[in-house]
């Protein structure tokens, strides 16, 4: 886990009395480059920066897909400089927790642990979080042995051994692109079937590479220092025994932070927000941008692209309305 | 080639990437990842916009300033390491309806089951005295990225379309002085954008006036213009030009894919064009935003849409049970 504060305490952010252009609600990828594009075009802007500073990197031993960096980069590494450069361009920052927002009032109301703050837009980042199994080990590997990302982290198990947990289309799909990389990718399914569509179901069965186990749960994730195996238990039978494996990876579905926009942005079936090309949501001056409103991609790369595209429309909305002012 | 016959043809690769620019090299880092054999054509490092912008600032995770050429040089080189073939020809057709479909370049063939293009845009295709030594240096092409870089500063603002003078507002929140040198008497703009130009109070708007040099050795140092009123040399230090618009670079394709307003490429939303197997990516599409982060995103999603494709799979979509 990372464990950094933000580099100086922000005096600058002002609650309530103060009305800012744009508040950010997020601090990951795609809220900090937000951030960035809205600083660098003088948008009087608040991060609401969550519970981790830099995002889902900063839970990330190595990024090897962030383009820019050939070497690859340490992920709490990449998290910090996205801090700072938002820092740098002038951007007020606070660590806190939203509880609250209110988007049929103008300005919008967005309350945190610590105050009230208004805006004139709102740019939502706040990511989805993979769904955990919540059991012993899982906390310490994650990000360093447990993930739930194969297109991010398949390459670092080449010839090894790796478990798959869940049985619908993504655990599935997954398991098999992970083929290309580990000798043998074991599947491990609640049940005595998959769920995923058939035609991945047959795909999967057909690769000699792969191996089910079924009716069986993750009970432990294993190893001193790094993953060395899983325990599973036998929901029918009740017996648990021991999987040998280099790496996990959790596909029992994500799940976007958008309870406290529910019934006042218009989300899909999954609970992402619905969003157009633009990053606009259903409320106008609302605009989304990184996992929050992204089921299928999921890269940092995505999410950044997607935070520079609605900073860059928030900037066109402010334009449009004249009582909006430019810090000078 | 030596009389219309190719020197080579390669076997078939997964993935043929043409142009090498942030969304090109990225598209193949996630396709050479994902192990598929990958290949980028490219006529070199500073051949594309970002290859030629100066000073980057706004890519996210670089801190400080990288030039385009660094950016784009790291790119590709993550995209080689993971096995991505960096080629520097320049491609001069395509065959997009053979399977595998080919790529044809002066030294040969590459034969790709799926082909991304990234060939991104240029200027016109005629400069304007002094601007071609200038890039860069002054001159500049896009406001949200160079902006910040004239704060205090006088610029000037060449065009006379909806972009130049959205760009020419984002200028004035910098510069001190806007200068707006249309070379047309009137300006072909919706009516709100013209109007709130010339009512802008940090605008000079100057109808049909012609740019006849940028003047200046290493840096930007003034323009100098003609008018009915005569000529005269304003003392600039920033020349944004939108003359024609940036040239979305197709004319390769010849036709094989249907293109919108002024040749650019019109895709879904996983970058496919009309012809499947096909992805479009970067400043070559309809909508595009100039900037290295987007064009980067999506040559990622491109990449992983390729991906799918070449692996007969369907469309990318969530399955999650809430």
């Amino acid at each position: 886990m990372l464990d950094f504060k933000l580099t100086a305490p922000q005096p600058e952010a002002r609650p309530s009395e103060e009305v800012y252009d744009l508040i950010i609600l997020g601090g990951g990828p795609a809220g900090l480059t937000a951030a960035i594009y809205a600083g660098r075009a003088r948008i009087h802007t608040l991060v609401v920066v969550g519970p981790l500073p830099g995002g889902q990197p900063a839970n990330t031993d190595i990024v090897e897909n962030f383009p820019g960096f050939p070497e690859g980069i340490d992920g709490p590494d990449l998290a910090r400089r996205f801090v700072a450069q938002a820092e740098r361009f002038g951007v007020h920052l606070i660590q806190d927790t939203v509880t609250e927002v209110d988007l049929s009032v103008r300005p919008f109301v967005v309350r945190t642990d610590t105050a009230t703050w208004r805006a004139h837009t709102l740019i939502i980042a706040m990511g989805a979080v993979p769904r955990r199994l919540g059991v012993p080990g899982e906390d310490r590997f994650f990000g360093r042995g447990v993930s739930a990302c194969a297109t991010c982290d398949g390459f670092f198990y080449r010839d090894k051994r790796v478990v798959v947990v869940g049985g619908g289309d993504s655990a599935v799909i997954e398991g098999l692109y992970l083929t290309r990389f580990a000798r043998e990718v074991i599947l491990i399914h609640r049940r005595d079937q998959l769920r995923a569509t058939q035609i991945h179901q047959e795909r999967a069965f057909a690769n000699p590479k792969m191996r089910f186990v079924w009716n069986s749960a993750v009970e432990e994730i294993l190893g001193e220092k790094t993953v060395t195996g899983v325990r599973v238990r036998n929901l029918k039978t009740g017996e648990t025994s021991v999987i040998e494996a280099d790496g996990v990876f959790i596909y029992i579905g994500m799940e976007p932070q958008t309870e406290l926009f529910r019934g006042q942005l218009e989300l899909d079936e999954y609970g992402y927000i619905v969003t157009d090309r633009r990053q606009r949501t259903s409320v106008p001056g609302v605009y989304a941008a990184g996992d929050i409103q992204d089921p299928l991609y999921r890269q940092l790369v995505v999410a950044a692209g997607t935070g520079a595209i609605a900073a860059m429309e928030v900037e066109k909305y402010l334009e449009m309305y004249p009582q909006n002012h430019y810090e000078r | 080639m030596i009389g219309g016959i190719p020197l080579f043809t390669t076997p078939t690769y997964d993935v043929v990437v043409i142009g090498g620019g942030p969304a090109g090299a990225t598209a193949a880092l996630y396709a050479a990842r994902a192990r598929l054999k990958t290949v980028v054509i490219d006529k070199g490092l500073t051949a594309g916009s970002a290859g030629k912008a100066r000073q980057i600032t706004n890519f996210p995770g670089i801190p400080g300033t990288i030039s385009g050429a660094e950016l784009v040089r790291r790119i590709r080189e993550q995209a080689a390491s993971f096995g991505a073939e960096l080629v520097n020809d320049k491609v001069l057709r395509v065959d997009l309806s053979t399977d595998p479909r080919e790529v044809w370049t002066g030294g040969g063939v590459y034969r790709g089951k799926a082909v991304i293009i990234a060939t991104g845009s240029m200027g016109r295709s005629r400069y304007l005295p002094g601007e071609e030594h200038l890039v860069g240096r002054g001159v500049s092409y896009c406001a949200t990225c160079d902006a910040a870089f004239f704060r205090g500063r006088e610029v000037a603002v060449v065009g006379d379309n909806d972009e130049a003078i959205e760009e020419a507002l984002t200028l004035t929140r910098f510069a001190t002085r806007v200068h707006f040198l249309s070379p047309t008497r009137d300006l072909r703009a919706s009516p709100d954008l013209a109007g709130e130009l010339t009512a802008h109070p940090s605008v000079v708007y100057r109808p049909a006036t012609r740019v006849e040099e940028i003047l200046g050795q290493d840096r930007v140092e003034g323009v100098r213009i003609a008018s009915a009123e005569g000529t005269e040399v304003l003392p600039v230090a920033g020349v944004f030009l939108y003359l024609q618009g940036n040239v979305p670079i197709t004319d390769f394709l010849e036709g094989q894919l249907p293109l919108g307003e002024g040749g650019c490429l019109l895709v879904d939303e996983n970058f496919q064009t009309a012809v499947p197997g096909v992805f479009a990516v970067g400043d070559a599409l309809c909508r595009h935003l100039k900037q290295a982060v987007v064009a980067a995103a999506e040559g990622a999603i491109a990449a992983m849409a390729a991906d799918r494709y070449l692996r007969g799979r369907p469309q990318l979509r969530p399955d999650w049970s809430k």
